[in-house]
């Protein structure tokens, strides 16, 4: 701590002040903020006042009440996600490896062109906020080859997925996340998540721990269903190893994740493989 | 903000930054609980003029400043009202909120002493590490302000805190 201060005069103020850096740093460290608390004061702040209207209830109540939900439909879901392997179309695109597909599974990569742009910052906090989807999923989807494989397939499994629906939604905006499982390279794979569009649902967004360039994607939105479809570029490899795609979305009270679906098809080592999910429980 | 709804962006905003401006909060005023309440009062207030959060050039500072001005009013605020509950003053005497807390009191004793202004300067310089243009913009004050206000801060915590930095229990007057 040296810090005579002989010549305090502006200009040379703090040239020599780490010591106090290392202070301030330190004494800062000391507090955690309780983020949730937090939320909860500012909710019962704008809540109750003449401002726009933000949320009835602060968030984290409705995220227990939303975690609550989803225990409870958990055994529905046992039933409701579907594990099957198709026999399909042979390895469309050759083998022709990218090394740019090889990304680290845990770098989050907003996939270009989603979510708000208006606010770059809080766009790309969203991303990197949010959890990453589980890298090591349960195995209640996971493919196995169906009736009706050749027989050299039995026993492999080239893709398992689970869906979930991401903590940090709530009453009016939701996330799902799919984590993806790969065994093996893959050189065609596409993620299909159809979000049923109870009210007011529309997207507002998705990502991929992927490098969001070697994927199409695309929003479509019907009358009963926003779609979105995570396609692997044409030419493109992507490795064995565990992945996340997470689709966001706004939605009145009532959405029910339980009618929304994930699909995931992979071709690889010659073998085409899907799997299937349905969101709750999962979602 | 073209598309997207405001409030998806304004929940991203908070779980980027809650924690850089808790911390503000908390080196601004001392006290954890003080520090909780000012980040959720500078976030509503965000929330409120969410539009021109958006539109500034730098929505964290622009929030930054919200939490300064609200930490200043609460000391005007609290000393007009003389009130001694959890008071910013209060909080910067020999008061120690527990073992973690305690270590820092001759550091937040010293942050106390100074005036708001001083305060966040001193802050926004050696803690955030901003430039002066940087201090400046955020704080909504001149350059020259930042200089001699940082400098001036720097000094004093200096005389509070450095003379015996091996006997930190001993409370420095200057």
């Amino acid at each position: 701590m040296s810090n005579r201060r002989e010549d305090p005069d502006a200009g040379q103020a703090g040239r020599d002040a780490s010591w106090l850096t290392g202070l301030l740093d330190t004494e800062a460290e000391r507090y955690s903020p309780d983020g949730r608390r937090i939320r909860a004061a500012m909710h019962e702040q704008v809540g109750g006042g003449r401002h726009r209207a933000f949320s009835r209830r602060p968030v984290w109540l409705s995220r227990t009440r939303a975690r609550i939900v989803t225990a409870t439909l958990v055994a529905a879901a046992a039933v409701a996600v579907i594990a099957t392997a198709e026999i399909g179309q042979p390895p469309s695109g050759s083998s022709s490896a990218a090394a740019s597909s090889k990304l680290p599974p845990t770098s989050r990569n907003p996939v270009a062109g989603s979510s708000a742009q208006g606010n770059g910052r809080a766009t790309q906090s969203t991303v990197s906020d949010h959890p990453v989807p589980t890298s090591a999923p349960s195995k209640s989807s996971s493919s196995t080859p169906s009736a009706g494989a050749p027989s050299a397939e039995a026993g492999a499994k080239l893709v398992s997925a689970t869906g979930t629906v991401n903590s940090d939604s709530f009453d009016y905006w939701s996330e799902e996340d799919v984590s993806v499982t790969l065994d093996e390279p893959v050189t065609a794979f596409r993620l299909t998540v159809n979000v049923a569009r109870t009210a007011l649902v529309a997207s507002t967004g998705y990502w991929t721990t992927y490098n969001p360039d070697i994927f199409d994607v695309t929003v479509t939105t019907q009358a009963n269903v926003v779609t979105y479809v995570f396609t692997l570029k044409s030419g493109q490899t992507l490795q064995a190893g565990s992945a996340g795609f997470a689709v966001q979305f706004n939605h009145g009270p009532s959405h029910n994740a339980a009618a929304d679906t994930y699909a995931v098809n992979v071709t690889g080592s010659g073998q085409h493989a899907a799997v299937k999910g349905a969101a709750l429980g999962a979602f | 903000m073209p598309d997207g709804d405001p409030r998806i962006q304004f929940d991203a905003f908070f779980d980027a930054h809650h924690r850089d401006l808790a911390r503000l909060a908390y080196l601004l005023s001392g006290n954890p609980d003080v520090a909780d309440d000012l980040t959720a009062e500078a976030f509503a207030e965000a929330w409120k003029r969410w539009d021109q959060v958006c539109r500034s050039d730098l929505p964290l500072a622009y929030v930054r400043r919200i939490v300064v001005n609200l930490a200043a009013s609460r000391v005007r605020r609290l000393v007009r009202e003389r009130r001694g509950w959890r008071l910013l003053g209060a909080t910067w005497s020999e008061r120690a909120e527990g073992p973690d807390l305690e270590a820092g009191a001759d550091v937040r004793a010293a942050l106390g002493r100074l005036p708001v202004g001083k305060r966040a300067c001193v802050i926004m310089r050696h803690y955030y590490g901003l430039s002066e243009q940087e201090t400046a913009a955020t704080l909504g004050i001149s350059v020259g302000t930042v200089k001699s206000q940082t400098s001036r801060g720097v000094a004093e915590l200096a005389a509070h805190l450095s003379p015996r930095p091996e006997a930190r229990q001993h409370r420095g007057g200057a």
